[in-house]
């Protein structure tokens, strides 16, 4: 049997995942609070009730997921920071995972007759994150176009070749102002729990060999370019 | 009980292992100040990507220097506030979780508090009940201590922290971030190359009783006195060193003059200089001079333990953890949390 145990903190969301393949197929057990400013408080008790409930330790961990971004800076921290201690405290290995991705795995899943989505998310300061996925032949999404932030009307360009395809994300807000895609139509499937397919994924990762040490588990911020001014003549 | 102490509050990450038997075994730090620089203070953000970064090699490198395995940690030591919130939750989160996954005890410190007990480490720690001068870039108050959590707040500063005023008294002359040690650096060429300074700067608020601080008049003064000498065409780096000097010497006296009546009020015999400003080795003789005249001793922890640093955390989270103390589980912080609102430890 393989266990993953995967958190995604990087939006308003807390949202953790246990993972269990075994012979007999996987099995995903699931808990997500609306937990805006307090993930800190819930993550953890969250991480021991699904242990305690598929009766399982730490020990019984192989690998730890996360949500590595783009999203909430401090979340993203935060998830990063859980699986840093647990993995090093219990030398288990880590697998990051892409938000942008995550969220393209549950389009793809959900919209079985499609082959590429456009999934977006909130970065404020008037920008998203972005990306466009398709399906690899293993039916995992890769990545077509390069994770950005970007104003929403500087999307339209890079998107000129592509046509009507599944829409996705906490980014749906802007979708109007990238006038190519206004009339692309949106997934229409819930995400009730953000951290289960960075489980799955991190599940073929991990298989792959692609787990990483506690000290190298980092966030991907995609916006490294923050207005932080420095003093004249240091630009 | 091998503790480890883990401090993120700003921009410095500081590791150490203290043993409650045999003291301190280990400690490093990694100082962001060449990351800030640039921008001319500490950028939030930019400090907390480095702590995420730092913290678990620093934690490996405790464990190898004092040639012990992470089964032995006994307990974790956190900053947990005050500071800056995204920093403090790196250490907090990081903490929690190995604490969890290591299955033993955990606790959040004050970061005043270890500044406060930083002094504990040194060979010829004061006993209680002491006067507490805690000066750093975010904190100037004067504390009657007690006991360890027993903190009576006798005086603080009505607007900037002597750190800061260092800090900005340091931009006004061109001088780097962070301001502290440059300003000190300058002042001593005054003294020793040039004579002394012919500026003589206010002592703000030493003219009446009270025990509060302001350094935000002292702050217009010296910009007032930069303005005079740029127009007077003589801003050169001689007259920075002078200005330097008459700042420094200024919250100097301030900060002696209140100290002394800190003393008189409470009729304790101890008096605790902590924080980042304690480094400043202007304070730390001219207090130590004064020894004798207030009929006090003077105590400051070695100069590494006076900045940030993972040992006073180690430490103080250790006295705490002996009296049975422990945190939830949970990796709350508090980015505002008054040093008297601390529990005492009997």
């Amino acid at each position: 049997m393989t266990a993953i145990l995967a958190v995604d903190t990087s939006s308003e969301l807390c949202s953790v995942t246990l993972l269990l393949k075994g012979e007999c197929g996987t099995e995903l057990f699931s808990k997500t609070l609306e937990a805006a400013r307090s993930h800190v408080q819930h993550v953890l008790p969250m991480v021991k009730v699904l242990l305690e409930e598929a009766g399982l330790k730490l020990e019984d961990v192989d690998a730890l997921a996360f949500g590595q971004g783009p999203g909430s800076f401090t979340g993203l921290r935060i998830a990063t920071g859980f699986v840093q201690g647990i993995a090093f405290g219990k030398d288990i290995p880590v697998v990051g995972v892409s938000n942008l991705r995550a969220l393209a795995h549950h389009v793809l899943q959900n919209e079985s007759e499609q082959n590429e989505c456009f999934v977006l998310i909130d970065a404020r300061m008037d920008e998203i994150y972005w990306s466009v996925y398709e399906r690899d032949i293993e039916g995992f999404p890769k990545e077509q176009l390069p994770e950005s932030v970007d104003k929403p009307e500087c999307v339209a360009d890079a998107l000129k070749d592509h046509t009507n395809m599944p829409v996705f994300g906490s980014g749906l807000a802007y979708k109007d102002r990238i006038s190519l895609i206004s009339n692309w139509s949106e997934c229409e499937a819930v995400l009730e729990h953000p951290s289960r397919a960075i489980a799955e994924l991190a599940l073929i990762d991990f298989e792959q060999g692609k787990a990483v040490s506690a000290e190298q588990a980092a966030p991907v911020y995609i916006r490294d370019q923050v207005a932080w001014k420095k003093l004249p003549g240091r630009e | 009980m091998l503790v480890l102490g883990l401090e993120t509050s700003c921009d410095e990450t500081g590791i150490a292992l203290f043993d409650t038997d045999k003291g301190l075994l280990a400690d490093a730090l990694f100082s962001q100040i060449d990351l800030h620089v640039d921008y001319g203070g500490v950028v939030p953000e930019l400090a907390s990507r480095d702590h995420i970064r730092k913290t678990l090699p620093l934690v490996e490198q405790v464990l190898n220097d004092a040639g012990k395995t992470k089964s032995d940690i006994d307990a974790i030591a956190y900053t947990a506030g005050p500071g800056l919130i995204g920093a403090l939750l790196v250490g907090s989160t990081i903490a929690e979780a190995l604490a969890f996954a290591l299955d033993i005890p955990s606790i959040g410190v004050h970061h005043m508090e270890g500044h406060l007990l930083a002094p504990m480490l040194e060979d010829t720690p004061p006993e209680f009940p002491f006067v507490g001068l805690l000066v750093s870039g975010g904190h100037s108050q004067l504390v009657a201590v007690k006991g360890i959590g027993e903190y009576e707040i006798l005086g603080e500063s009505l607007d900037d922290a002597a750190g800061e005023a260092f800090d900005k008294a340091a931009k006004m002359l061109g001088l780097d971030y962070p301001g502290g040690p440059q300003i000190a650096k300058l002042a001593s060429f005054a003294r020793e190359e040039l004579g002394g300074t012919p500026y003589r700067f206010p002592r703000p608020m030493t003219d009446r009783p009270g025990l509060e601080f302001s350094f935000s008049g002292l702050k217009t003064f010296t910009l007032n006195t930069v303005n005079k000498a740029k127009q007077a065409d003589s801003f050169d780096d001689k007259e920075k060193a002078k200005i330097a000097l008459a700042f420094e010497d200024a919250v100097v006296d301030t900060l002696m003059i209140k100290c002394r009546r800190a003393l008189e009020q409470t009729g304790f015999k101890r008096l605790v200089i902590a924080g980042g400003v304690s480094a400043n080795i202007n304070l730390r003789e001219t207090l130590k001079k004064m020894e004798v005249k207030i009929g006090a001793s003077v105590y400051y922890a070695r100069q590494k333990y006076c900045t940030d640093n993972g040992a006073m955390i180690a430490y103080a989270g250790a006295q705490r953890l002996l009296a049975g103390q422990k945190s939830d589980g949970t990796a709350v912080v508090k980015p505002r949390w008054p040093m008297d609102q601390l529990e005492p430890v009997n």
